[in-house]
């Protein structure tokens, strides 16, 4: 961690000594404690790196830890405090499996064009997420390789007529074997719940593929070709979402979406064409979903405030967001990995 | 007096009764304002942990230039905003203003003569908040300014560089300095341009380095380059420093620019000079958007799962 | 109810002058449409001399290094509520030494901290053209090579003066600032419609510094002559004094470029 500590200060252009690394460092390494964290305050640290309103709680927690060794450390230093956001991010990632609240929220901040703190650590954090799809399916095909010791042969010798003396040995010899049938047990459970989750993903690849060659969406009960520009990337970006049965779903989503929309002109909008034109048939499914991720969170708005209308809800709250253009397979993807993050919530 | 005083106190016996009136009086000592001048390590450190600040380091020999380019960066605002970048504020007027004022011509002197950037100052870092208009934000332009002497002590000593510019890890650019008048002097020449393979050799060699490293060699005074580059042999000369340099490449992100910092827009060489607007039009510029970044691509060919094999053959 | 604004301007950018048309406009100003009338005087002495000498056209004295003078006006709103507006008259020197000195008096520093807004003077007029050496021609330098001595301290650019008066500004006070740019010696001005056209062109380095803080200042434009002319042209000063109603001479121009002689409106 120290080298990388260095580094992404340098990144984020902040001359630090090393004085103030060692100050900072013990701080991340020893008081704030990752394995601990709720999913609520890694999102709110993921605000912060992002530079995103309504952190000022949050920043202000955070300021607390790091006086606790230098006092001097203050709210002001915004710039230094996001670059620690990004660190604690990383440690995360590193630590923990429950990645997938946090990667998501990543990827629709980088998908709304929202500058972090220091572009590589976002980087970083979503590339762990792709990894972690891919291994999914890479490490079903792979043996499992489970080491079980086996008893040993001379533990009991016992024949059925014999008898048997409950001395002191004889409780330690049971005691042992105990211990295995509880360790066999662990591993049937185990076992058993790698298998279903593999048996999940093998059904989920042939749904997919069988999916992916009739072409027809199941919630618009029309083939994708016959649905317009707009429509079509939400109802595929659900259509797939709805399909994993294990989240986060495949590695490949960006190829599977991309073969099903090929049809489409490669024709750009901005976000809010998109959703001015989705119908509200299809948001009234989202609108029992808590999660405001942004694609979700604005279709909600345009159906509570009407069209045009959400404009500026929707600015407030992902300020700094570029206007960028996207075209259908973008919105299809954002789709998605929102509607997979909003199922597993629920 | 108390006795664990007495028994260690720095008062001789002869002190007893003795009294001090003090003759000085303080009153109204009003409130300090921020000084004005240059950074040092602590103010650079406190700055760029509340804003984002882009770090450029000025190095080069005495009198070749990098105080009047610095002085002239700043100047620029005083007659317009650069294009659509609008100067935003300092935390170093004074200090542009002291550069500055060696130049105008109310100073009392006929000819230019910048003032010698002192070696022992552990100030060096002049401020510039500017703010572009087209992207809406604002950035810190830090320009790390060392003396020529200093740069003498750490061309050729990676100790020395380490000590001296010990944040250079951390800047955007490093502009080494190259005096345009000494490539045209056959007996200055070889040594101006020495200076620049020496010193990226000691970077090269110190903690300081990363495989990221940008650095510009400046040939400052192109204007006087421009005038005397029929003299001699000079064309040739500067194209086979170029091709020296571009050599490099292997572990810099190098550029070659020539620059005429008192010619302002109306450049004696346009063709090859770079005016300061656009040089510094081209650091701002620089902050690439999150869109630039890519995931590292994984190799297909190393997939075990035929449906992620099928899938990413796709052209995405 | 009270009211606290400070004056900031350096030398000869027309504090005291502003001051002397207020006094007159507000004296003489009973029965036209002002903003603001004269409530019950207590005492204006200072203010009384500065109106005698502007109403006749005459030059007025700078105001003295370490002279300070605190202008306590009562006016009446146009509801006929009191209200008193109180102004310390600083010499220019002061605020142009606070730029070298990096010391601002705590007089000075009190009355902003206390000020509901600031008042910055600028007279374009009076800004040196910035120069460099290399700007004069080659011949001409080589006329003369000796050095001509310079008295005093290096000489700081009148914009980059006003820079950092605006950023001490911020220093003193640590919310936003509410700071009207009072243009001076409009006159001299006229084409130009808007006061802020005029600081873009004449003062760019002023005019970027408050166009990239908006979030540090809520900034005004006045364009203002105090005076009507300069009093240095005598033909122009002939003019003046033949003014029946020396406030005819005032022009006051806002923001949005609507002119009017109601110095009062500035106030509010």
């Amino acid at each position: 961690m120290n080298d990388n500590f260095a580094k992404w200060y340098r990144q984020a252009n902040i001359p630090i000594t090393d004085e103030i690394m060692t100050l900072r460092q013990e701080v991340l390494d020893e008081i704030i404690d990752i394995k601990k964290m709720n999913q609520k305050t890694i999102l709110e640290i993921l605000n912060i790196f992002y530079d995103l309103d309504d952190t000022e709680e949050s920043i202000s927690v955070i300021v607390e830890e790091f006086q606790k060794n230098d006092s001097t450390f203050a709210e002001d230093k915004i710039q230094e405090i996001r670059i620690l956001a990004g660190l604690m991010l990383i440690r995360f990632i590193e630590e923990r499996n429950d990645i997938l609240s946090l990667s998501t929220f990543n990827q629709c901040y980088l998908f709304l064009g929202i500058s972090p703190a220091i572009p590589e650590i976002a980087m970083y954090v979503k590339e762990q997420f792709e990894q972690s799809k891919l291994f999914l399916r890479e490490n079903i095909v792979s043996e499992t390789k489970k080491n079980l010791t086996p008893l040993k042969q001379d533990l009991f010798n016992i024949t059925e007529d014999s008898e048997i003396v409950y001395n002191e040995d004889t409780v330690m010899k049971l005691t042992e074997v105990l211990k295995k049938i509880n360790e066999i047990c662990k591993n049937i459970k185990l076992f058993q719940t790698e298998t279903f989750e593999r048996e999940l993903i093998l059904q989920e690849d042939s749904q997919i593929l069988w999916w992916m060659i009739t072409e027809y969406s199941e919630a618009a009960q029309k083939k994708y070709c016959d649905l317009n520009q707009f429509e079509a990337p939400f109802f595929a970006g659900r259509d797939l979402a709805d399909k994993v049965k294990v989240a986060p779903g495949p590695y490949s989503y960006t190829g599977v979406l991309s073969k099903l929309l090929s049809g489409f002109e490669d024709k750009t909008y901005v976000l809010e064409e998109y959703v001015d034109n989705c119908t509200d048939e299809f948001i009234e499914q989202l609108m029992s979903f808590e999660c405001d991720t942004p694609l979700i969170f604005a279709l909600k708005q345009k159906k509570l405030c009407g069209e045009k209308n959400w404009y500026k809800i929707f600015d407030d709250k992902f300020k700094g967001r570029e206007k960028k253009l996207y075209n259908s397979i973008d919105i299809a993807v954002e789709m998605y990995v929102e509607y997979v993050l909003a199922k597993n919530e629920e | 007096m108390p006795e664990e005083v007495a028994e260690n106190s720095i008062f001789e016996d002869d002190d007893k009764g003795i009294t001090v009136t003090p003759d000085i009086k303080v009153e109204n000592l009003g409130h300090q304002m921020p000084l004005g001048m240059e950074l040092n390590d602590e103010e650079l450190y406190e700055l760029a942990s509340r804003e984002k600040t882009y770090i450029v380091y000025v190095m080069g020999p005495i009198h070749s230039g990098k105080s009047t380019f610095e002085a002239m960066m700043y100047e620029q605002f005083l007659h317009s905003s650069v294009g659509e970048i609008m100067f935003s504020g300092s935390d170093t007027l004074l200090s542009f203003e002291r550069l500055l004022n060696s130049l105008r011509a109310n100073n009392g002197k006929s000819s230019v003569d910048m003032p010698r950037t002192n070696e022992k100052k552990e100030q060096a870092y002049l401020h510039l908040k500017l703010y572009d208009k087209k992207l809406n934000r604002k950035i810190n332009v830090i320009m790390a300014d060392k003396s020529g002497e200093t740069f003498e002590r750490c061309k050729s000593n990676v100790e020395v560089l380490q000590n001296e510019y010990h944040f250079l890890n951390v800047a955007e650019r490093v502009l080494i300095f190259v005096d345009g008048e000494k490539l045209c002097d056959f007996s200055e020449r070889i040594k101006a341009t020495q200076n620049v393979f020496m010193v990226l050799n000691t970077i090269k060699s110190s903690n300081q380095y990363h495989s990221k490293f940008k650095v510009d060699i400046v040939i400052s005074k192109n204007d006087y380059l421009c005038k005397n580059i029929d003299k001699g042999n000079t064309i040739e000369f500067l194209e086979d420093f170029k091709r020296r340099i571009d050599l490099q490449n292997d572990f810099f992100t190098i550029n070659l620019v020539k620059v005429e910092s008192l010619s302002r827009l109306n450049l004696k060489d346009p063709d090859n000079s770079i005016s300061l607007s656009e040089y510094l039009k081209s650091w701002v510029k620089e902050h690439k958007s999150p869109n630039d970044y890519k995931c590292l691509p994984f190799d297909v060919e190393s997939f075990r799962s035929e449906f992620d094999k099928y899938i990413s053959r796709w052209n995405i | 109810m009270s009211k606290n604004i400070y004056m900031i301007g350096t030398p000869g950018s027309g504090k005291s002058t502003f001051i002397a048309a207020l006094g007159y406009s507000l004296v003489n100003g009973y029965g036209i449409d002002l903003k603001y009338q004269i409530g019950n005087i207590t005492e204006l002495d200072y203010v009384s001399q500065l109106i005698d000498k502007w109403s006749m056209s005459e030059m007025l004295e700078r105001t003295k290094k370490n002279e300070k003078n605190k202008i306590y006006l009562p006016l009446l709103d146009s509801e006929g509520k009191s209200i008193e507006i109180i102004i310390p008259d600083q010499s220019g020197e002061a605020f142009r030494k606070m730029v070298t000195s990096r010391n601002v008096e705590n007089e000075i520093f009190d009355g902003i901290l206390e000020s509901e807004s600031v008042l910055l003077f600028v007279n374009p007029s009076k800004i040196k053209p910035h120069v460099l050496i290399t700007d004069i021609s080659e011949e001409l330098r080589n006329e003369h090579t000796e050095d001509i001595k310079v008295d005093g301290d290096f000489l700081i650019n009148e914009q980059a003066e006003y820079v950092e008066l605006l950023q001490f500004l911020t220093e003193i006070k640590e919310n936003k600032v509410k700071v009207k740019i009072i243009i001076s010696a409009w006159d001299v001005y006229n084409e130009y419609s808007y006061p802020s056209d005029l600081l873009k062109e004449k003062m760019p380095l002023m005019w970027q510094f408050i166009e990239t803080n908006k979030e540090k200042y809520e900034i005004t434009y006045w364009g203002v002559s105090a005076q009507g002319g300069s009093l240095e042209d005598d033909k122009q000063k002939k003019c003046l004094k033949q003014k029946i109603n020396p406030m005819e001479k005032i022009i006051v121009v806002g923001e949005n470029g609507e002119r009017s002689n109601d110095l009062t409106k500035i106030l509010e």
